[in-house]
């Protein structure tokens, strides 16, 4: 009988393997159309009706939404219903609007053991305005769906589940446009295109999950669906013209054929103590019609997919573990009119790994390879390779002392098919667009706990990014750039109600050209952020900040033919910013703040000898509310007035005046 | 202690050499004729918009116009970002999903090289709007247009507002967000975010 299990599992698994093999039909798993499980009907204490509101408003939109839920769960009936709307409109000169809205509700009834019947409903909108009359646009989807199905036990843990649904659509698409054609008095002509879609999808679904042996089970699922959907296209074009010239109506209907087919298998052993091996094939496909408003026509879609994924991993002392894994890919997209979306992706990719922890010591080390080709492409097909190598760890030294690690480097090789030019370049090797990316980046660092609230970390990176395209006509912008970062932080509590943190940050950026080395150039940015905050009262508190900021760069070149490489600042700007922050909390919850901050802008340009600077004042009253009321409701949000003016603007040259409101405001309630 | 750090030790370190020559990069060729695109420092955010203005649409200018767009760095500072406008995101044929710099450099030089064979121009009029000026964040929105002509690009003009967003990381300015909208005043609805999706090939 084990023998019977174990053959039928590896005939299933090879016969899904041989059915994803490339050059057949189009796929696409619905992930959502997985079977129902037993767990819907799992008993829930009454649930309340839940109700959450949102509010938002920056500089140029605000947005409002609502949402409203409930459901219920019983030994046999499982109920759940909501709806939701938003809407977002830009508060400048323009006017655009969005809207959206959907209903939605669900009921799943378990008539018999291992039987379920379902019905689901769903209506949802949304419509785009852009304000004036340029135009407007409206969407509106139905969908009705009835779905029937069945488990059948088998032997010990094995199961078979049978499902079959049928869903009715109603879709609405409506696009209006207004232009002006002139004329006096002035003459307009507005079009109106709309597609209708109706259609009855019938779909079936398998699911088994069969133990073949003690550690190893095959899960499979098959999924499909067919329907063929009308579509009903209207264009309808009127004009203000009194004569009616240039006035029609187009009327059509066509018939196209949907479908969508999933089969998907894994096999999973885990007999070996500490091991797990996982083996899974998929294909999928689907073919789908849709109404494309763009054009006015009936864009023909289809998908296809298969993959391959086998995984492993293996602890075989306690805190040492290994991974290792493999995947192969293929992706045909296909479109009947729009054919330069089209492609074909084949990708393969491995990668392993290892892990260690025990307390006090942490690591890990991880290298992945890709191999991606893309292929009838309208451009760019070729092959992308991808090596990508991360290290990271953390040990505990002693007492507070930590010394953490991260490192990684990749490589992205980008070697697309060369073109054939007239004449013909037969020396060429690689395609003008080649080009090769690598990186590196490593970091060490400290972390020290002086005592439970007190603490300073220091920590120091490289990076670095190479950019190589191998093209005479492109390779002299080839450049390599290094940047070195020092950063520390410092924590001092210094009184139960007085806390004082510094953090530093310098960082110095080389980039140095391949081939065009007057370029090189180097530039370095220094910064100290320093804050006090000082809590008065339990209903009060006050917050000064302290930002620094210095930054110049320049050349970094050798002076003289031969000659050490040297840095000839040619720009510096310093910035200053102090900020003070007062809060009254007049309740639990409700906090009132106010901010004033100036900032100090200092530019030097060192070539031309010219100097700018300026101030801004930037003003800031708030409110914060995070309360809880009777019931189960609460708010959270903020509202802020923001006031900014800049007595001098480095940037645009002028003085500058600002005020606006930000909003963010969620209430919810459970009734 | 010793016997603490040997074994994370020994982990990179034989990762390390099972990785030696997989980070290997190809001889470029050495450039020929000198390349004489002016592109500007980074040192304003005037320049960054003089850059888009002269660098964009241009093959020999790719460079100089993707050096304005900021790098990804994490997850929370992912760089550049498109945002297209509602309308043609909701299209159905266009995909804009995680639109970051690499997608951009790549339509960037899509329609670079379909508008080598077609004559054209892009223009940003003036004044803008200026959303928001800050130390380190500039916001400003440009009324664009943009004209091809010949055959290579089936759509002519396209039209729209360009709220777009720099930064001052490292000394440098950058382009971090670009929101695009219809222009209710423009005479078409093709915004430059629909060409851009129009040439988002394969990816």
């Amino acid at each position: 009988m084990k023998a019977f299990r174990l053959v039928a599992s590896l005939a299933a698994l090879l016969a899904i393997g041989l059915a994803a093999i490339p050059g057949a039909r189009a796929q696409e798993e619905d992930e959502s159309a997985m079977v129902i499980p037993d767990s819907v009907f799992q008993l829930t204490p009454r649930s309340p009706i839940s109700y959450i509101t949102q509010y938002t408003q920056d500089q140029s939109r605000n947005g409002w939404t609502q949402s409203l839920n409930y459901g219920r769960n019983f030994r046999s009936l499982a109920i759940n219903v909501s709806g939701s709307s938003g809407t977002s409109e830009d508060i400048l000169t323009y006017g655009s609007r969005n809207t959206n809205g959907d209903l939605f509700g669900r009921v799943d009834w378990r008539a018999a053991k291992g039987w379920i019947v379902s019905m689901n409903g769903r209506y949802s909108m949304s419509s785009i305005a852009d304000g004036v009359r340029a135009s407007n646009s409206e969407q509106r989807r139905n969908t009705l769906s009835f779905l029937t199905q069945y488990r059948l036990p088998l032997y010990q843990g094995a199961s078979v589940t049978l499902a079959g649904n049928s869903d009715f659509q109603r879709n609405f698409d409506v696009r209006n446009g207004e232009t002006t054609l002139g004329g006096t008095p002035e003459v307009t002509r507005a079009q109106r295109d709309s597609f209708y879609t109706a259609g009855r999808s019938d779909g079936y679904r398998v699911q088994a999950l069969l133990p073949a042996m003690r550690g190893l089970s095959f899960d499979g699922k098959l999924f499909g669906n067919r329907s063929r959907p009308m579509f009903t296209i209207l264009q309808r074009v009127t004009t203000s013209d009194p004569s009616g010239a240039g006035a029609y109506d187009s009327l059509s209907n066509v018939e196209k054929v949907a479908s969508t087919f999933s089969l998907d298998g894994a096999l999973n052993f885990d007999r070996i103590r500490a091991t797990k091996m996982s083996l899974r094939a998929k294909r999928s496909t689907l073919e789908q019609p849709y109404a494309d408003l763009s054009r006015l026509a009936i864009e023909e879609y289809s998908n296809t997919n298969d993959a391959y994924n086998l995984n492993l991993t293996a602890a075989p002392i306690p805190g040492l573990s290994f991974t290792g894994a493999a995947s192969m890919n293929r992706t045909l997209r296909e479109y009947a009119e729009k054919t330069n979306l089209n492609s074909l992706i084949t990708s393969r990719e491995a990668s392993t790994g290892a892990a260690y922890s025990k307390p006090g010591t942490m690591a890990f080390v991880n290298l992945t390879m890709n191999r991606t080709r893309a292929e009838r492409q309208a451009s760019a097909n070729g092959l992308t390779l991808t090596h990508l190598l991360t290290a990271n760890f953390q040990q505990h030294v002693k007492g507070g002392l930590w010394l953490v690690g991260l490192g990684s480097a990749s490589l992205n090789s980008y070697r697309y098919d060369i073109e054939i030019e007239v004449p013909a370049d037969t020396a060429r090797t690689f395609s003008k667009i080649d080009r090769d990316v690598v990186s590196a980046f490593g970091n060490v660092g400290m972390r020290f706990g002086i005592t439970p609230r007190c603490s300073t970390a220091v920590g120091f990176s490289v990076s670095k990014v190479h950019n190589i395209s191998l093209d005479s006509l492109t390779s002299k912008g080839n450049l390599a750039t290094t940047i070195y970062q020092l950063n520390g932080a410092l924590r001092l509590p210094l009184h139960r109600n007085l806390t004082i943190g510094q953090d530093y940050i310098f960082t110095a950026t080389y980039r140095f050209f391949d081939f065009d080395e007057v370029k090189n150039d180097l530039s370095r940015v220094f910064r100290i952020d320093t804050s006090m905050a000082d809590t008065l009262f339990p209903f009060a508190f006050l917050r000064l900040d302290h930002h620094f900021y210095f930054f110049d760069r320049g050349d970094f070149r050798p002076q003289e033919p031969g000659g050490p490489e040297a840095y000839g600042v040619a720009q510096d700007q310093a910035q200053q910013t102090l900020e003070g922050t007062v809060g009254i909390r007049p309740r639990a919850g409700v906090t009132l703040m106010v901010k004033q901050s100036m900032t100090d802008t200092q530019n030097h340009d060192l070539v031309n000898q010219t100097s700018q600077g300026g101030e801004q004042w930037n003003l800031s009253i708030g409110l914060e509310v995070n309360r809880s009321f009777w019931n189960g409701a609460g708010i959270t949000g903020a509202v802020r007035r923001e006031e900014r003016y800049q007595t001098r603007s480095q940037l645009e040259g002028v003085q500058f005046k600002e005020s606006h409101w930000l909003a963010g405001v969620t209430f919810q309630k459970e009734f | 202690m010793r016997t603490k750090l040997a074994l994370p030790v020994a982990l990179v370190l034989l990762t390390g050499s099972l990785s030696c020559g997989l980070f290997e990069t190809r001889d470029p060729v050495e450039p020929g004729v000198p390349s004489s695109f002016p592109c500007l420092t980074l040192s304003s955010p005037d320049n960054i918009v003089a850059n888009i203005l002269q660098a964009y649409g241009k093959p020999v200018g790719l460079g100089c116009y993707v050096s304005t767009l900021a790098n990804y760095n994490s997850e929370t500072d992912p760089g550049f970002l498109f945002h297209p406008d509602p309308a043609d995101s909701t299209d159905g044929s266009l995909d804009f999903t995680s639109w970051t710099k690499t997608i951009e450099e790549r339509v960037a030089e899509n329609i670079a090289n379909a508008a080598r064979q077609d004559s054209f121009r892009l223009t940003f009029k003036l004044p803008y709007e200026l959303i928001t000026s800050q130390p380190d964040l500039v916001i400003r929105r440009y009324t664009y247009e943009m004209r091809f002509n010949g055959s290579a690009i089936s759509d002519s003009l396209f039209q729209g507002l360009a709220e777009i967003s720099m930064r001052r990381v490292g000394g440098e300015w950058q382009i971090t967000d670009w929101v695009d909208r219809r222009d209710p005043g423009g005479t078409t609805t093709r915004t430059w975010g629909y060409l851009r999706g129009s040439y988002r090939v394969g990816f």
